[in-house]
């Protein structure tokens, strides 16, 4: 009996087994050790791979591994829309269709070019050329509509591609182009009010990384950082599209009735520059009066002729040279220096006062008031009343008109200047010297814009410029009665708008001539305006009409651009809700229903709807 | 004297081992019961986490539906929005009438009051007769 827990059948097989190894080939001892060793290397060796990958280089495997399955897309920010002051669309950015190309994938460039030509309505060799070259990608047609992309869909040709791009419409056409500018394809502002707002209206883009599969699904619980873009502003300006299609369909009538190469139509509130109408009309090459995509008002320059005279009669009596009533002889003609200055009609030597002088538009009377002025006092007022410097639009390639100053003055400017001739003004820089007339003597600071809002709602006006006095009320008030005068019994009878009193000048200038020099009696051009604004007692709107080189049967502002003036007056004076002398009896009468304009509106249910938050105190 | 054969144990031994075999088994049965609890636990998870996930995917799929409706509805708000405007336009009203509809503009122009005695909304009478009647044209 034995208490040892080892029995010997047990002991006897491991005996055995090492006896067995003991006994067993060299060979096999050299293969086994061989495959341990082999089995360690490989071992070590994905124990190396793995503290390199782990501990080593984690960060390189981490962005690799990153990079396979994150896919950062670009969140593109929508461009704003343009908008009038009644929140009416004018320019606005949406999805479009265009057509790309793989050429390397397109099997038959030729019969596809062909296809493609029928459907998108393109030339053929240009078509063929896209689709010839060795490259991956060719835009064959951008920005196409639905119904033509749906064309080209339905060829079903291999290598070519629809995709979906944003494209910047107007929905109202040409109207009010030359203001609101244009965007390149890429949706990016290159002219007028686009490229003055780009940054603002563009906005900031932004970016989705997301976790994705190799079927782009993404996944679930995986990683997502959205960095939302911030969408462009919208813009609201101060243009009423109503107003402003009219004011361009009469200015092309009207432009085209005068046998003119072109004109300009601005409309302004005076009490606070807003302008509500920016039309420009030009002949084209194939003679006919279109709207024009360029912003005249601004860019273009012109000598304003007798439009001028108020402003140098209101200096005259800002300066307590005269007085309204003041009678003084004046001759048909004057001679200055070495030249001649005449009336047109010539007369003989009569007296007027200074209120005759600008309602029969006289050359020699207002010459001689301005001489009794002085250079640097007519200078300084012109100045003022923002002739000569760049008006606060701050709008691409407007121009700052030309007025010399006086050290370069010669013998004739006091006098050719006097009456709107040896000096140039832009349109913009007219009207707003009418508005400070019709404002009390303010001048305010022209504007396009209202304001911007975000895309919850959000309205943030824009600070309107500063505004300047000019001439006092007195005098503002002595220059607007005399103007009145004009249009009732002087050179602008036909600008009268029937049932408001109407306070205007007329303006004929010459023309200079690109050679120099204005030509000669019987060969000259001539730029036709008619400045003014209703109601005269209670100014609410200016208008400057411009008809350029106007046929010779039609030359004259009270011919050419009154009856302009008269027509859009009328139309506005309803769509402003400015009542008549007869409409404003007893106004304010109880029961006496004022229509209102959309904007009037809202901005009353928005002070009702405050009013009654208030109250609640909400 | 009968001697009997019997196998050679100690009794102490013999006792030990009687006792471990009854508690081995108890203690073997109840791992194994826990061991099953914990298979089936462990499937029930497994299953329950498949589940999630099945929930989690469908609702991640939901998710990017809703983000790409999303967009597709405001593209379509948008292209509408143009398409009211155009509609809106006065020059296509006016090329609609002038060419469609054949409408010619009158020789003068009614303007409408701007200022009427009492509220204009209540005031408006109907007008007479059918004006939309082929006789009135």
């Amino acid at each position: 009996m034995s208490r040892h827990p080892e029995s010997p059948g047990v002991r006897g097989r491991n005996t055995h087994r090492q006896d067995e190894l003991r006994a067993a080939p060299i060979g096999f001892r050299r293969r086994l050790l061989f495959a341990g060793t082999f089995l360690v290397l490989a071992a070590s060796f994905l124990g190396w791979r793995l503290a390199v990958v782990q501990i080593v280089e984690p960060d390189r495997y981490l962005a690799r591994g990153e990079a396979q399955r994150m896919h950062t897309e670009p969140l593109a920010a929508a461009r704003g829309a343009i908008v009038d002051r009644n929140g009416v669309d004018l320019a606005l950015s949406i999805r479009l269709p265009s057509v790309e190309a793989n050429p390397r994938n397109v099997e038959d460039p030729v019969m596809a070019a062909q296809q493609l030509a029928v459907a998108l309505d393109a030339d053929t060799t240009f078509l063929e050329s896209r689709l010839s070259g060795n490259g991956q990608f060719a835009w064959l047609e951008r920005h196409i509509t639905p119904a033509t992309a749906s064309n080209v869909a339905a060829l079903n040709l291999r290598g070519i591609r629809i995709t979906q791009e944003r494209a910047r419409v107007r929905p109202g056409g040409r109207s009010a182009l030359g203001v609101l500018g244009r965007t390149d394809i890429d949706s990016t502002g290159i002219s007028g009010l686009e490229k003055v707002y780009n940054s603002l209206l563009s906005g900031v883009d932004g970016y989705e990384n997301v976790e994705r599969d190799l079927q782009g699904a993404s996944f679930p619980g995986g990683q997502r950082l959205v960095e939302p873009p911030t969408h462009g502003r919208d813009l609201a300006l101060t243009l009423d599209r109503a107003l402003q299609f009219e004011a361009e369909r009469l200015l092309v009538e009207g432009v085209n009735e005068a046998g003119g190469q072109g004109g300009i139509l601005i409309a302004m509130d005076p009490k606070n520059g807003e302008m509500l109408v920016s039309a420009t009309a030009v002949r084209d090459d194939d003679g006919e009066v279109r709207q024009s995509g360029e912003h005249r008002a601004a860019t273009w320059t012109y000598e304003p002729g007798s439009i001028i005279k108020p402003l140098t009669i209101a200096a005259v009596l800002d300066a307590s040279v005269a007085s309204p009533s003041t009678i003084r002889e004046v001759s048909g003609r004057i001679k200055i220096h070495d030249a001649e200055f005449a009336d047109a009609p010539l007369h003989d030597p009569i007296d007027l006062s200074i209120a005759d002088i600008l309602r029969r538009s006289s050359n020699v009377g207002t010459i001689m008031w301005a001489t009794d002025l002085g250079p640097e006092a007519l200078y300084s007022k012109l100045c003022e009343f923002g002739l000569g410097r760049l008006s606060m639009l701050e709008f691409p390639g407007e121009s700052s008109g030309h007025l010399p100053k006086t050290s370069n003055w010669s013998g004739t400017s006091l006098p050719t200047i006097a009456i709107g001739q040896g000096v140039s003004v832009t349109p913009i820089q007219m009207v707003t010297a009418y508005a400070a007339l019709a404002n009390g003597g303010v001048r305010p600071a022209p504007s396009l814009v209202l304001g911007t809002s975000d895309n919850k709602g959000v309205f943030q006006f824009q600070r309107p410029g500063p505004s300047t006095t000019v001439i006092t009320s007195t005098v503002a008030a002595e220059i607007v009665a005399m103007m009145e005068g004009v249009v009732e019994s002087g050179t602008g009878t036909r600008a009268a708008v029937p049932g408001y009193r109407v306070a205007g000048k007329t303006g004929t200038a010459w023309k200079a001539r690109p050679e120099g020099g204005y030509g000669s009696k019987g060969d000259r051009d001539y730029v036709a305006s008619f400045a003014g604004f209703l109601p005269a007692d209670d100014p609410q709107l200016v208008v400057l009409v411009v008809v350029d080189e106007p046929s010779d049967a039609r030359y004259s502002g009270g011919r050419a651009a009154a009856p302009i003036f008269s027509a859009f007056s009328q139309f506005a004076v309803r769509l402003l809700r400015i009542p008549s002398e007869t409409e404003r009896v007893n106004l304010e009468e109880s029961g006496r229903v004022r229509a209102k304009t959309p904007s009037h509106q809202r901005l009353l249910d928005e002070v009702t709807l405050e009013t009654a938050a208030s109250s609640t105190g909400g | 004297m009968t001697a009997v054969l019997r196998p050679l144990q100690a009794p102490g031994i013999s006792g030990q081992v009687t006792v471990g075999t009854a508690g081995q088994t108890k203690f073997g049965a109840g791992v194994g019961v826990a061991g099953i609890l914990a298979v089936v636990a462990f499937f029930a998870c497994l299953l329950l986490l498949a589940n999630f996930h099945v929930v989690v995917i469908g609702d991640q799929l939901e998710f990017d539906r809703l983000e790409n409706r999303l967009e597709s509805g405001l593209e379509e708000a948008q292209t509408l929005r143009n398409e009211v405007a155009r509609l809106e336009s006065p020059d296509r009203i006016l090329s609609a009438a002038e060419g469609r509809l054949g409408m010619e503009p009158p020789p003068e122009r009614l303007q409408l009051a701007l200022v009427l005695d009492g509220d204009s909304r209540g005031s408006l009478s109907p007008p007479s007769g059918d004006p939309f009647s082929g006789g009135s044209r």
